[in-house]
């Protein structure tokens, strides 16, 4: 086992390399740089391209890709990964401030996702073609398909609009600082329902049909009619015998959760105006801010392949065949 | 037929399975009877509806496509059909407990040996873990598991086939049942595994006076363990009486088939017969009609005198390798005739890396030196348990795994050498036909498809049209007709199938055919077809064949030349009918020792013996 994991960090710490330095080359390729937005209002010709080179130089724009790439590589080195160019304070900054705001958003969403959708799944395989069954697969079958963006705009004009029962963006209201720790809690909650429910509802739907089709595999298995030949109590044989195999390709998924915990959602956290990491990655592409860039993406794919490493380790956890020796 | 009171009594009973095309009739009015302390075993072919009956007596069919559409199972005066789902759950393990075909899949992968096997104790109502954990170990210790204590903590993939077969059979005897039902429960195992769990099964039957329903497609295993026997065939009882009376005096044109169809050991036949010698199925509307038939004297004649002789290697070579030459009526290989393939210390070694760098740190020797040589128009047979290299070597000399040594030479020359434009050449007149039908054909392609493809790789016949008659004439050679070109393989039953893999390979003319337990898959009544087939197609196209199997009397019925293989070497090589007759080696021996003997002295020694345990 520790050789096998020496050996897939190995790999993992080659391929990082591989990605940053593939998005580095694609960016600094990007038409337009970050002087370009910067620079835009000003109409002095003369002015503006002295500006411009001036600006260059001092973020390091007039380097070629492979030099510009390896000072970006020997700073972070130092535990340094640069400063943003349109919001001027470091990168490790602008991180640290938008992982809370995520982390509210997919650590909730991923505690309903799974608390909802094992129950959902063992509930549908045990009343496999059953009316209430039928019902329960065709909602989740509706809700899998209706894309997030427009179940937002929807709960935004219902709840917030039309009944005005919830905030309609934002995480927090303008009087949150002077409140009470009780009333900021609350504050909170109600700023989350609606981009928690839209972050969700997709998930929720997967997972439990995923559980589903995978249960329907399982209790064919020869072991499952071994196990009633025994005499084990239906209910037993399905959450004890079936779901404990059921666990092993869930398991494994649970892992690919990983870097999608951080990267937040684009779409959800800007209909809502939620300050997370989806909307900074957003805003520093449109901004060709580089280091902030090169710092979400290192982060992304660095959790991406933990979160390969901790599947292959899962994995081994619940199926006692798999071992790496 | 019964001599002991009943315990289980099936009557009428029809199990109906649903489908698009109207109702399924798995068992189809059928009525059993199995005493206390007997053994009663079903015979039947996949489909006859043996092991439906079993799952029936526990009500283990899945609800969505079966039902029970009439008659009663009666178990201790009640009648398990009628009986509350919370109260057929009380019978399933404590009063009537099952095993299975397949020990690797039966046991559930993620819990331990002592979890499954301390399951079972529990549900019989014992909570205390100490009493749990020792009752497994004395249960593991009875069905004859040598470190009990190990085996508690492993997975189940961490024990052999056997091992697991003795394992569930512990979980079945966990709650003291009256009746076993066994379920193939062999099939799975090697031979010599096989003998050791019947004698187990026939140990526990004592000891413990419990009811078996053993439920085979193999005669042979039934004769060594039933006290009396039912015959079904398509869902029907067709015939039930002591196991003397079956073997001795068969009634049932079926059951005459099934008997005579097996290649045995002790027979020297050319051709086998087959169960449609014996009688016509004839469709009459919903319901089939059997008519039996009188095998002609000539047929019977046939059977010795159809084909040719056994063909030995040479004798300079036999006389070399130390074998004496049989008197008995076979040629030989002219001396001055060089061998059509010849290997010389073959070896297969599959790496096992680990570490960091995934470094070789040893070898599995699949194949550890093995030489033969195989002469034009002869049958060799490789023989040997599950492991003992026979496979590998196969696909060795097809270089379809990598060779780690040695020499196969095709023809003289190098096969292994061989690349581009020869390697093609010579990969058309060496074909394969593998052991399951049913994976072996690609299921999008039509039968004309996989036929005509090899041919277009290979360039045999001149366009289109060409192949697809030569295509036709094939299956037409191999038993089947012009019309099933264009249909797909799920159309087809498993011989039929079989059947169209045999055309897929002699399609491009191949002068070498190598069968890969091409008949292991098949029913005995249709494994005979096949193997009758094989023959007739080695005798009309001079075919050279190497015939792998795990069955001895199937290589034996085949071979002119036979090797027995073990532990990736070749443990015994002769002519087949001497290694029958005269074994010199203690593998080869106990590998015939272990084959079920349903010679009719045999079975009224072990009847007797019955006599004296009751």
């Amino acid at each position: 086992m520790v050789s096998y994991l020496l050996r897939r960090s190995l790999i993992g710490i080659v391929t990082l390399t591989l990605i940053t330095m593939l998005i580095y080359t694609l960016i600094r390729n990007m038409p337009g740089d970050a002087t370009t937005l910067a620079m835009s209002e000003m109409t002095d010709r003369a002015i503006k391209q002295e500006q411009i080179e001036r600006m260059k130089a001092a973020y390091g724009l007039n380097n070629s890709i492979p030099v510009g790439y390896s000072i970006w590589l020997k700073n972070l080195f130092q535990f340094d990964m640069g400063s943003s160019i349109s919001k001027h304070r470091p990168v490790s900054d602008l991180i640290m401030e938008r992982i809370g705001p995520t982390l509210l958003l997919s650590i909730t969403s991923l505690v309903l996702t799974f608390g909802l959708s094992i129950p959902f799944g063992l509930y549908a395989s045990a009343r496999a073609g059953k009316g209430d069954e039928q019902v329960l697969s065709l909602g989740l079958y509706i809700l899998y398909s209706l894309p997030s963006f427009v179940a937002a705009l929807f709960l935004q004009y219902l709840l917030a609009v039309r009944l005005n029962l919830l905030p309609l963006f934002g995480m927090t209201s303008d009087q949150y600082l002077s409140m009470t720790p009780m009333q900021k809690t609350w504050d909170l909650f109600i700023h989350s329902v609606m981009p928690v429910a839209c972050y969700t509802y997709g998930s929720l739907a997967y997972y439990t049909r995923f559980i589903r089709a995978n249960m329907e595999e399982v209790v064919r298995q020869d072991y499952i009619r071994t196990a009633l030949a025994k005499g084990v109590p239906p209910r037993r044989v399905l959450i004890h015998h079936a779901f404990r195999n059921t666990m092993i390709p869930l398991v494994t998924m649970i892992g690919l959760v990983l870097p999608s915990l951080l990267s937040g959602s684009v779409i959800i956290e800007q209909i809502f105006a939620w300050p997370g990491m989806g909307r900074l990655f957003f805003e520093s592409i449109r901004e060709r801010d580089y280091p902030t860039i090169m710092g979400l993406t290192l982060i992304f794919s660095a959790l991406t392949l933990l979160g390969q490493l901790l599947s292959d380790i899962l994995y081994a956890v619940v199926d006692p065949r798999v071992n790496y020796e | 037929m019964t001599s002991a009171a009943p315990i289980l009594e099936i009557d009428r009973l029809k199990t109906y399975f649903r489908s698009a095309h109207g109702p399924v009739k798995a068992v189809d009015d059928i009525s059993l009877s199995l005493g206390l302390g007997e053994t009663l075993g079903v015979v039947g072919e996949s489909g006859s509806g043996k092991s439906v009956t079993a799952l029936t007596i526990l009500r283990l069919l899945p609800e969505a496509s079966a039902h029970i559409e009439a008659g009663k199972i009666v178990f201790l005066g009640r009648d398990l059909v009628r009986l509350p789902k919370k109260e057929i759950q009380k019978v399933r393990g404590r009063m009537i407990s099952m095993i299975f075909q397949e020990p690797g899949t039966s046991l559930n992968p993620v819990f331990t040996v002592a979890q499954q096997v301390g399951e079972a104790i529990k549900l019989g109502g014992e909570n205390s873990a100490a009493k749990v954990r020792e009752k497994t170990l004395q249960l593991l210790q009875e069905v004859g598991i040598r470190d009990p204590e190990r085996i508690m903590g492993s997975y189940p993939h961490q024990v052999s086939g056997g091992q697991k077969q003795r394992v569930m059979i512990a979980i079945a005897l966990s709650c003291d049942p009256k009746i076993l039902i066994a379920d193939e429960p062999t099939t799975a195992l090697d031979v010599t595994v096989q003998a050791q769990i019947l004698d187990l099964l026939r140990k526990l039957r004592d000891e413990r006076q419990m009811s078996i329903l053993f439920i085979s497609h193999d005669l042979g295993v039934i004769s060594e363990i039933a006290d009396h026997v039912a015959v079904m065939y398509r869902g029907k009882v067709v015939e039930t009486g002591s196991v003397l009376d079956i073997f001795r005096n068969p009634k049932h044109p079926y059951t005459k088939g099934l008997l005579a169809c097996r290649p045995r050991l002790a027979g020297d036949t050319r051709r086998l017969l087959t169960v449609s010698d014996f009688m016509e199925v004839r469709k009459n509307g919903d319901s089939i009609e059997i008519i039996e038939k009188q095998v002609p004297a000539t047929r019977l004649a046939e059977l010795q005198s159809r084909g040719r002789e056994r063909l030995l290697s040479p004798k300079g070579e036999l006389t070399k390798l130390g074998i004496t030459l049989p008197a008995s009526n076979a040629t030989f290989v002219p001396e001055d005739q060089s061998p059509i393939l010849r290997v010389e210390n073959l070896e297969v070694h599959f790496p096992i890396k680990k570490g960091v760098f995934r470094r070789t740190v040893g070898e599995v020797k699949a194949v550890n030196g093995v030489s033969f040589n195989v002469y034009k128009g002869q049958t060799l047979g490789l023989v040997g348990e599950s492991g003992c290299g026979k496979t590998t070597t196969g696909r060795a000399i097809l270089r379809l795994v990598p060779i780690t040594s040695g020499k196969v030479e095709f023809e003289g020359k190098n096969f292994l050498g061989l690349r581009g434009e020869e390697l093609r050449t010579a990969r058309r007149r060496i074909q394969v036909i593998f052991q399951d039908p049913y994976s072996s054909l690609n299921p999008r392609l039509t039968v004309e498809a996989a036929l005509t493809g090899p041919m277009k790789t290979h360039r045999v016949g001149k366009n289109p049209a060409d192949r697809r008659d030569r295509a036709a004439a094939t299956l037409e050679e191999c038993g089947l007709l012009t019309e099933h070109l264009g249909r797909y393989p799920h159309e087809f039953s498993g011989g039929q199938r079989q059947r169209i893999c045999i055309a897929r390979a002699l399609a491009v003319e191949p002068e070498f055919v190598i069968c890969d337990e091409s008949v292991s898959a098949l029913d005995v009544s249709v494994q005979a077809q096949v193997l009758n087939l094989l023959k007739d197609l080695q005798d009309d196209r001079g075919l050279t064949y190497i015939f792998i199997s795990h069955d001895l009397g199937v290589v034996k019925f085949m071979s002119d030349m036979m090797a027995v293989m073990n532990g990736g070497k070749i443990v015994e090589f002769g002519p087949s009918d001497e290694i029958y007759r005269n074994p010199s080696n203690d593998y080869t021996r106990n590998l015939i020792a272990a084959i079920p003997d349903d010679s009719l002295s045999s079975i009224e020694r072990r009847q007797q013996l019955r006599q004296l345990h009751a």
